[in-house]
């Protein structure tokens, strides 16, 4: 009767121990956790990089776009002689420029705004790298940390990111500034 | 707990550490190399080391081998025990056989699980369900573009804008002929009226009213300036259409380049805008029509430009040869052009219409650019103008743009630069210049030249342009002699 007790608190004893083992085994622990968080960081931030990569690009090439109407509006002031405002829209060539310029203007102000923001979610995920190499760390040195916190940030973060880079990149300027403000930059060489 | 990660992260950031290693990483991921994981463990404990196998023997058979010694080990206490204890105790040693078993299952397929699923760094593995959102945001935005057929479509309106626009421009161009033409009417009746006044004698301008040809010329000449100013119209028409094209076609153009990454975007009433304007700036009967063309300058200021003119102009004997032969010539009898001394607008008018394939014109001695102008309408191939003692640059631009191929300025002892320059630019094929004395506008000689043009010029000229090539051909400057 005290062997078959034995056996059994023998046989509960190892299961204990081999689910105990085996689970260990599957999740990999908190290192691995981190070192995944690190993972989706990094994707992230590639993602992030990338759409920042195509407002640049796309910035650039409105720009260069913008740069010739300017170029056009000082041939046609040349040909026309310097004028105040009032006249100089009434050459078409002029007021037409001014008025893509305006449009233009409200497309790159919108993505600067977005590459502004692009930084800071680079910096912020920065940040959150720091974190987790420390927290890495941490385990190292004291086999434990309470990560759930940071985990909790990093998956809003990641979301917030996520978010932000399906977000359009511009829309149709509400607010535009004058043309008559545009001009005057043009007379200034601006 | 919380305390002592508090203090151990102080004094790590003391120490001065900003990250990691990579081989930090893995060490605290992966377990050290000579670490026994648990399943592999639980695998020794219950296989038979492979050392204690002999070989040719599976281990079944070196087990069984092994049995003998484990029950002549164990033969005395069961032969002691009962047998229902005897069984119990096999059947117990079964239980635990299969649970261990089960239980190895269970952590071997976890562990194949979590290899899946997580594998170690440098192991292609599908994305952490945290970053899908995020790579399928991405996918989303790039695939937000409009289907191909809209940027087609676009591409479409474009074209059709640029072709319209041209349609435009040629309609302007063929607006702008004609108000050169009435322009060039208007000098051409203004220099008859001059010279009819002159010879008439009218001081006012009712006695030129009563002088039935000097009326007609003044109705003539203000019906052609009513006809010039009222073209403006349809110009300004044309090239307002055109701009505004261009503007809505930039507008869609620039929102077309944000469309991808953009929201909102109106593009949709672009287009309808685009159709709109393409329709409101057809050239039409009615868009070019001429409205409210009246007389365009009041009589009165019209006499009295042209009597002040006609007051400060001498009609010579000489005058009058040229004005036969020009009358003449418009008849069609180029015979007395050689005697020509000025060629007047109407002379130079009649002239390029002329079908003759040369004209020498060698006793002109004075060419006003406007007639410069009209003569370079001529389509024939060989102009002889050596009477000329000088080619001022507004007269050397309208003489350079005449389509012929032979051009002779001999009576030329300069070429001014200025003038030099719209020399460099005609498209014909031979000049002779061989009154040169001056050394000037040799960069436009020889530039004509090059461009596969036949030139005469004087020795001493030749020299030079020869002596500018060569060294033109020096390193570092561009080579001459190139076709055209």
């Amino acid at each position: 009767m005290h062997a078959h007790r034995f056996l059994n608190h023998v046989i509960g004893a190892l299961a204990a121990l081999m689910l105990t083992a085996g689970m260990s085994v599957a999740d990999g622990g908190k290192p691995a956790e981190l070192q995944r968080a690190l993972e989706d960081i990094r994707r992230a931030e590639q993602t992030v990089q990338a759409r920042a990569v195509q407002a640049v690009a796309l910035r650039s090439h409105l720009r260069q776009e913008g740069e010739g109407l300017k170029a056009e509006i000082r041939d046609e002031q040349r040909r026309n002689g310097a004028q105040p405002y009032p006249g100089a829209v009434q050459i078409p060539r002029v007021d037409y420029n001014l008025r893509l310029l305006q449009r233009l203007n409200g497309y790159l102000e919108q993505i600067d705004a977005r590459l502004a923001e692009f930084q800071a979610v680079s910096a912020g995920f920065e940040r959150h790298r720091e974190r987790i190499r420390d927290e890495l760390r941490m385990l190292r040195t004291l086999k434990d940390a309470d990560i759930s916190d940071l985990m909790r940030q990093l998956a809003a973060a990641l979301e917030e990111a996520a978010a932000r880079c399906a977000a359009p990149l511009v829309t149709l300027p509400a607010v535009q500034r004058s043309t008559e403000s545009i001009r005057a930059d043009i007379a200034q060489g601006r | 707990m919380s305390e002592t990660v508090d203090i151990v992260k102080e004094t790590e950031t003391a120490g001065g550490f900003a990250a990691l290693d990579p081989g930090e990483l893995d060490d605290l991921v992966s377990p050290a190399p000579d670490a026994v994981r648990p399943a592999e463990a639980a695998a020794v404990d219950v296989a038979v080391p492979a050392a204690a196998v002999p070989p040719g023997v599976a281990p079944d058979e070196a087990a069984a081998e092994a049995a003998p010694v484990d029950g002549s080990a164990t033969a005395a206490p069961v032969a002691l025990k009962p047998v229902e204890a005897r069984n119990r105790l096999r059947r117990h040693g079964r239980m635990l056989a299969v649970v261990c078993a089960a239980l190895l299952a269970a952590g071997g397929a976890a562990w194949v699980v979590q290899r899946h699923l997580y594998p170690p760094p440098g192991v292609e593995h599908p994305a952490p369900a945290v970053s899908e959102p995020v790579a399928a945001d991405l996918e989303a935005v790039s695939s937000s573009a409009p289907a191909a057929m809209d940027r087609l479509e676009w591409e479409a309106v474009f074209r059709e804008i640029e072709a319209f626009r041209h349609l435009l421009f040629d309609k302007r161009d063929e607006i702008l002929r004609l108000q050169r033409h009435y322009d060039y009417g208007i000098r051409e009746l203004e220099e008859e009226a001059v010279r009819l006044i002159k010879e008439s004698g009218c001081g006012t301008l009712a006695a030129a009213l009563k002088h039935p040809p000097l009326e007609l010329l003044l109705q003539g000449i203000q019906r052609r300036q009513a006809y010039r100013d009222a073209l403006g119209q349809p110009l300004r028409r044309l090239e307002s259409g055109a701009e505004e094209l261009l503007f809505l076609q930039r507008r869609a153009s620039i929102d077309l380049q944000v469309l991808d990454v953009a929201q909102g975007l109106d593009l949709q009433a672009q287009h309808q805008a685009i159709r709109s304007a393409l329709r409101a700036h057809e050239p039409t009967v009615e868009s070019l029509s001429i409205r409210a063309a009246g007389a365009s300058a009041p009589q009165e200021l019209l006499w009295r430009r042209l009597a002040e003119q006609a007051r400060q102009t001498t009609f010579n004997a000489e005058d009058r040869v040229n004005q036969s032969i020009v009358a003449e010539a418009c008849a069609g009898n180029l015979g007395r052009l050689a005697e020509l001394t000025t060629l007047s607008l109407k002379g130079a008018g009649c002239l390029a219409e002329s079908g003759t394939q040369e004209l020498f014109l060698n006793r002109v001695n004075q060419l006003s650019p406007l007639a410069a102008q009209k003569l370079a309408e001529w389509p024939g191939r060989w102009l002889g103008l050596n009477g000329l003692k000088r080619l001022p640059p507004e007269t050397a631009r309208e003489l350079f743009a005449w389509p012929g191929e032979w051009i002779s300025l001999n009576g030329l002892s300069e070429m001014a630069p200025e003038a030099g320059r719209y020399l460099a630019g005609w498209r014909g094929r031979q000049v002779e210049l061989m009154g040169l004395r001056r050394l000037s506008a040799l960069d436009a000689l020889l530039e004509w030249e090059a461009s596969g043009g036949k030139l005469f010029v004087p020795g001493d000229i030749r020299q030079a342009i020869d002596t500018l090539r060569q060294a033109g051909n020096a390193p570092g400057r561009p080579a001459t002699g190139q076709a055209r």
